[in-house]
């Protein structure tokens, strides 16, 4: 092992669950690591509190998430691509009151 | 392809250490300087097939590109013959004939592989890219040079004898790697696949509020046996009384049809649980196939163990079971808090292999 003066960051998440981009957004906000880290912590508390965890498969496929085993960093990313699609103000990948509105809007 | 370099230090070292790619599959030709070669007095030494006999496989902390730098400027004279960035683009710096000194006492007799993003206290720096491409590579050298592609010939750095160096280390997922050093590399139907379902996954939960998040400690050679998998994992109390569904909840998919090896992967506590309950559930046809459970001793580190030169226990996966499932077969693992005995149940992760 050659040891460089660069670290890995110990939080990135794991490569092994493949992710496919979904269709190219309108606008593609790419969120900064603290927005994602805060995301994902919260959709998975929101999933469960707010009751959208049992249709997380069909909100994924309308984030147009192809991949079978996707990750939750590709899923709050996507989300925001949706959000901003979507015209929201502020898009931030968490999964609000508004996943039933994800499910039925057109866009 | 071959790169030259326009400054007098690259010109000299090209002339030595390598004219031309042995594989082609390397990108490009960045030489070595001298200093990272075995000579003697003004000569390179060279050996040759059959005493090219072992490849080993390295992991690099910090860039490629810094690195490559560093060897071919001289700055640092430990080479390996090749180096595989990030997104899987090879790069040789010393043609296999040469020595390079990537080491210590397997020098003589083998090919060093260098690894980008590769290191030993996380998982996520191993790229499947990497993988891919090592893999690819690996296998054209053992083909060229007729080294057979098992363990005993294809070693980590940690396994190198009288080696200090933990590298690739427990995360370097060499069940898969080998896989893929056995598969030809053509037939889409035979390559082997890898899903790993653990706290990043999407459809991984927690069931209810029972469960806590964990986080994995720092380590600089490993994974030790505290460590878990991924960043976080979750644990809780074990209660007897516990609901059937209070438990962490994995869901896969599976991507191609065939055996697949169930895998599991927890860090080891003094206080965990001597009987978690894990339970897998599948949709496949054959009822055969669709359900499996199993009470393990979570405080044995022994059931996860590895033993390197380097790494007198390091961590690793354990297999569970082995079924035969068809593309698109939905599999559900179940780590439950139910558990008559006392301790921490612990969810960290689970691998599924089609070899």
């Amino acid at each position: 092992m050659y040891i460089g003066s660069t670290r890995i960051d110990n939080q990135t998440p794991s490569q092994s669950t493949a992710f496919s981009a979904p269709a190219a957004p309108v606008t593609a906000p790419v969120l900064s690591a603290d927005a994602l880290k805060k995301a994902v912590t919260l959709n998975r508390v929101y999933a469960r509190t707010i009751g959208w965890m049992p249709y997380m498969r069909q909100i994924a496929a309308r984030l147009g998430i192809t991949a079978k085993n996707p990750d939750i960093w590709s899923f709050a990313q996507a989300l925001a691509n949706w959000q901003a699609r979507n015209m929201m103000k502020r898009p931030d990948g968490i999964l609000g009151p508004e996943w039933h509105d994800l499910l039925t809007r057109n866009r | 392809m071959y790169i030259g370099y326009s400054d007098g230090l690259g010109q000299t070292a090209a002339a030595a250490t390598i004219s031309s790619a042995d594989s082609k599959l390397v990108k490009r030709v960045t030489p070595a300087a001298l200093c990272g070669v075995s000579r003697s007095g003004g000569n390179l030494n060279v050996r040759g097939w059959p005493n090219i006999t072992h490849v080993v496989i390295h992991t690099l902390i910090g860039s490629a590109a810094t690195t490559i730098e560093h060897w071919h400027s001289g700055q640092d004279c430990f080479p390996p013959h090749y180096v595989i960035n990030k997104n899987g683009e090879i790069t040789q710096m010393v043609a296999e004939y040469y020595y390079a000194q990537h080491a210590g006492t397997a020098n003589t007799y083998s090919i060093g592989i260098e690894h980008e993003g590769g290191c030993t206290n996380t998982p996520a720096c191993f790229s499947e890219s990497l993988y891919q491409a090592s893999a690819a590579l690996v296998r054209d050298i053992c083909e060229r040079q007729k080294i057979p592609k098992n363990r005993e010939h294809i070693i980590g750095h940690d396994e190198v004898p009288g080696t200090d160096h933990g590298d690739p280390g427990g995360y370097w997922d060499w069940d898969y790697y080998m896989a893929l050093l056995q598969w030809d590399g053509r037939s889409a139907s035979q390559k082997p696949q890898r899903i790993v379902l653990d706290y990043n996954s999407l459809f991984t939960f927690p069931l209810t509020a029972n469960w806590k998040e964990g986080t994995r400690k720092w380590v600089k050679w490993g994974p030790g046996h505290e460590q878990s998998y991924a960043a976080k994992y979750y644990y809780a109390t074990a209660d007897p009384a516990a609901e059937d569904d209070d438990a962490v909840e994995y869901n896969g998919t599976i991507t191609e049809s065939g055996r697949w090896t169930l895998s599991a992967w927890w860090p080891v506590f003094m206080n965990s649980n001597p009987a978690a309950h894990i339970n897998v559930a599948t949709n496949n046809r054959d009822p055969a196939q669709r359900s499996f459970s199993a009470v393990y001793d979570q405080r044995k580190s022994g059931l996860m163990a590895r033993r390197t030169v380097a790494l007198p226990s390091t961590h690793t996966w354990m297999a569970v079971h082995t079924l035969t499932l068809n593309a698109d077969d939905g599999v559900r693992i179940q780590v439950s808090r139910r558990s008559s005995e006392r301790g921490q149940v612990i969810a960290d992760a689970f691998r599924l292999l089609k070899t």
